[in-house]
């Protein structure tokens, strides 16, 4: 759609992608996105069912959640290893390219876990839960905590690389306000009392705020940007691909095993907030599934 | 005074040539190793922050008071 292209020019002073650069929007694409959408928010539905049937079901709650975050840890020393002593340095960026090994398995889990958010709050929506609800907020926080970590990081390897800390690049600006708005999301679930008010009004600003999410991946192909391109693996040489891909999963494992964590406390306090209804306003109150 | 005119740029010539030539750069970035062990350190310092909150912060069964 050549309409979304001139709105990104019009939208950035930085000016639009140089022409071989610019990935067009067709029709295609914006298909093959609402299918990744709709498989993306069934698999979530399928995550929070069986998480909810070890839980309830099984006695192994705590050993997969111990599992998946022993695994990451593990991983994540084979990668710090690999990444720090065994990969060869950058042509160009020489050993400071080494930070890539956290900085980018951090945003793409980041952002995995964000999509969750988005995944459950349309779910909410259609099915009001507090199962969703809690796993909702679980992923907001993870995410916030991984993004920032890896926007941090960006920071540092930007200051040897580009000169600067910080600049006011559309990636960078698409990523701090994926940050912000992630942050004021948490915060809303904080002032709101009534559970079930605060499900339902963070479930639309976790839809309202999702639309950053391509912005930050599309924003280097969209815009003018100092931030490199995304990399393929055609692009990028062995030796570099391995510790990246071991740290992908470190971080994916340690997400899954936060996530369970980050759920089931949110969970027991929906559990413990319901279970007072005279401290809870009554007008509000209203039958949603345990 | 014309002669002085004509020895100051030849002057300057045969310095300009006798200057050491400093080297080229290479556009390669040389050292950093200080960025990549913050880097890694507030990664793992971050993440295992957030873990212990977890844990600090897991459900507990309520005691009837």
């Amino acid at each position: 759609m050549p309409g979304m292209q001139t709105l990104a020019r019009v939208l950035l002073a930085a000016g639009p992608a140089d022409a071989e650069h610019i990935q067009p929007v067709t029709t295609g694409m914006i298909v093959k996105y609402a299918v990744t959408t709709v498989v993306g928010i069934a698999l979530v539905w399928g995550v929070i069912r069986l998480f909810g049937w070890i839980e309830e079901k099984t006695r192994a709650s705590f050993g997969v959640r111990a599992g998946l975050i022993g695994i990451g840890v593990i991983l994540t020393a084979v990668g710090a290893y690999l990444g720090l002593f065994w990969a060869p340095p950058d042509r160009m960026m020489g050993d400071v390219q080494r930070i890539m090994y956290c900085h980018v398995p951090l945003l793409w889990n980041a952002l995995i876990a964000l999509c969750i958010n988005f995944a459950c709050s349309v779910l909410y929506l259609i099915k009001p839960s507090w199962k969703t609800d809690s796993l909702a907020e679980a992923a907001a926080e993870t995410g916030v905590v991984m993004g920032a970590n890896g926007v941090l990081l960006g920071a540092i390897w930007a200051k040897p690389t580009w000169g600067v800390w910080w600049t006011w690049d559309p990636r960078l600006i698409a990523a701090a306000i994926m940050l912000i708005a992630y942050a004021g999301y948490l915060a809303l679930r904080r002032f709101i009392e009534d559970p079930d008010r605060r499900a339902l009004w963070s479930s639309v600003v976790g839809i309202l705020v999702a639309v950053d999410l391509p912005v930050v991946w599309f924003a280097v192909r969209w815009f003018r940007s100092i931030h490199q391109f995304q990399s393929s693996p055609s692009t990028v040489d062995p030796a570099l691909r391995v510790p990246l891909r071991v740290m992908a999963f470190a971080f994916l494992f340690l997400l899954m095993g936060f996530l369970w964590q980050r759920y089931r406390i949110a969970l027991a306090h929906r559990k413990d907030e319901v279970a007072l209804p005279d401290a809870l306003p009554t007008t509000a109150r209203r039958e949603v599934t345990p | 005074m014309h002669g002085l005119t004509d020895l100051l740029p030849t002057l300057l010539a045969q310095a300009a040539n006798q200057a050491p030539s400093a080297p080229l750069p290479t556009g390669r970035i040389t050292g950093g190793w200080g960025y990549v062990w913050f880097s890694y350190a507030l990664t793992f310092l971050t993440l295992a922050g957030y873990g212990v909150s977890l844990w600090v912060r897991r459900p507990r069964p309520t005691k009837d008071v």
